[in-house]
């Protein structure tokens, strides 16, 4: 990666690039709304990376990743569509749009790669949703951030997000995050590599708890989260 | 995303509890009774509370007021990141193509929020006697750079020892040119005014 990709990355993933992620918690709020369970965070991360995000996310991210390489705007709407359907909870499906298109609305007069204009006119349209995965596979492309690389980028992504929100429910100190951070560095790596491999037929994810947590938000009494 | 007419855009933010929804709840109507269009946008640090109070107010049907949650950051969904309230607009906008004026409302917020300009096209502050008449003088983002400054709950002045001509001269000097107005937002005193100012700021009235 040179070093102009490298800038790219650390812009993509900073937690200053606005994607609306900061609204977002993934069904983290209602998991720690429930005053009756003890929530243990570093085992609820690393149960939505390895049963979440990796068997779903980053396997879209990936094939969305190469139809990008290909230049093939139409691949990369199929891609967005099979993400679509594969995220069950409603509130995470709209999160992860919403999050999307927020990038391409972002960078829509900054980046004029063709490729990149005509996904963006093909997500106005509403040829597909415009999931943060894909979105994200296709500015890595262009980009020229490699693949393996982006792919941890976009767990990484994930684990600020879901720490940032446990820190601003009052349940994680900033000290406790940054250790979990270095805690969780050996595992995204090979998560990263299983997924990458992995046919786009067999996205998805089983995490039945979260999942139902996920659906449950939308009837919290009182919630500061979109998710 | 694209294909539509924007829609001026008015951001208001101010401290909790100074009067941001009472004054949406005056202007709102005023505006109507001008033959406008209106829809707020409202960022609640609760499950819409502010969008569910405007709701049973009644003057505006309950899809024209859509609460977008803030992941306890008030400030940051109107400043850093406000994708999810360009969202919001982007639907407004599309659902409603006759509208003219969206209204963002803040959630109650510190004295140095402000407004991305890709945002709100103009921002109004609203202090309140009752929060300290010192608060013009502490000179605050809020304060000093708003389009508009409006001093509320100005009849409460005298019962919490508050010096509203020296608060309304401390604006007047941390803002120089920008405009303060005061009100009242029980009676109505002064929504007037600020629905004559957004008129002619924002709409070319």
């Amino acid at each position: 990666m040179d070093d102009t990709a490298f800038i790219a990355a650390l812009q993509l993933t900073d937690s200053f690039f606005p994607s609306g992620a900061v609204s977002l918690s993934h069904g983290l709020e209602t998991f720690l709304s429930d005053q009756s369970a003890e929530t243990d965070l570093s085992q609820l991360l690393h149960n939505y990376l390895e049963r979440k995000i990796a068997p779903c996310d980053l396997v879209a991210y990936a094939h969305a990743y190469h139809a990008s390489a290909g230049g093939d705007a139409e691949r990369l709407h199929q891609i967005d569509r099979y993400l679509h359907v594969s995220l069950l909870p409603q509130e995470l499906r709209q999160g992860s749009g919403r999050s999307g298109r927020g990038t391409l609305e972002t960078l829509r007069r900054s980046v004029e790669e063709p490729l990149f204009q005509t996904f963006v006119a093909g997500v106005d349209a509403g040829r597909s949703g415009g999931h943060l995965p894909v979105c994200l596979a296709l500015l890595h492309s262009i980009w020229r951030i490699p693949e393996r690389r982006g792919g941890c980028m976009l767990l990484y992504t994930f684990m600020v997000n879901f720490l940032g929100a446990a820190i601003r429910l009052g349940r994680l100190g900033h000290r406790q995050a940054q250790g979990l951070l270095i805690h969780f560095r050996p595992l995204v790596g090979p998560l990263v590599e299983q997924a990458l491999d992995k046919p786009l037929e067999e996205i998805g994810s089983f995490a039945p708890l979260a999942d139902i947590r996920a659906m449950q938000h939308a009837h919290l009494s009182v919630r500061l989260f979109s998710s | 995303m694209t294909g539509y007419a924007e829609v001026p855009r008015l951001g208001i933010g101010g401290p909790v509890g100074s009067g941001k929804t009472a004054l949406i709840e005056h202007v709102v109507p005023y505006l109507q009774r001008q033959g406008k269009q209106i829809a707020v946008i409202t960022n609640d640090i609760l499950t819409q509370e502010d969008a569910q109070r405007l709701r049973n107010r009644g003057f505006l049907s309950p899809d024209r007021i859509v609460g977008v949650e803030t992941g306890a950051c008030p400030h940051t969904v109107i400043r850093e990141d406000p994708t999810m309230n360009l969202e919001a607009v982007r639907q407004l906008e599309e659902q409603f193509p006759a509208l003219d004026l969206i209204i963002l409302e803040s959630g109650g917020d510190n004295l140095a929020s402000t407004y991305s300009p890709e945002l709100a096209d103009a921002f109004v502050f609203v202090i309140d006697v009752a929060g300290g008449d010192d608060i013009p003088r502490k000179r605050g983002l809020g304060v000093t750079r708003s389009d508009l400054l409006v001093i509320n709950k100005v009849d409460l002045a005298p019962y919490v020892g508050a010096n509203l001509e020296a608060m309304t001269q401390d604006a007047h000097h941390a803002r120089g040119p920008r405009p303060v107005l005061l009100t009242n937002c029980k009676t109505g005193l002064g929504i007037q005014d600020v629905g004559a100012w957004i008129e002619r700021e924002l709409l070319f009235v």
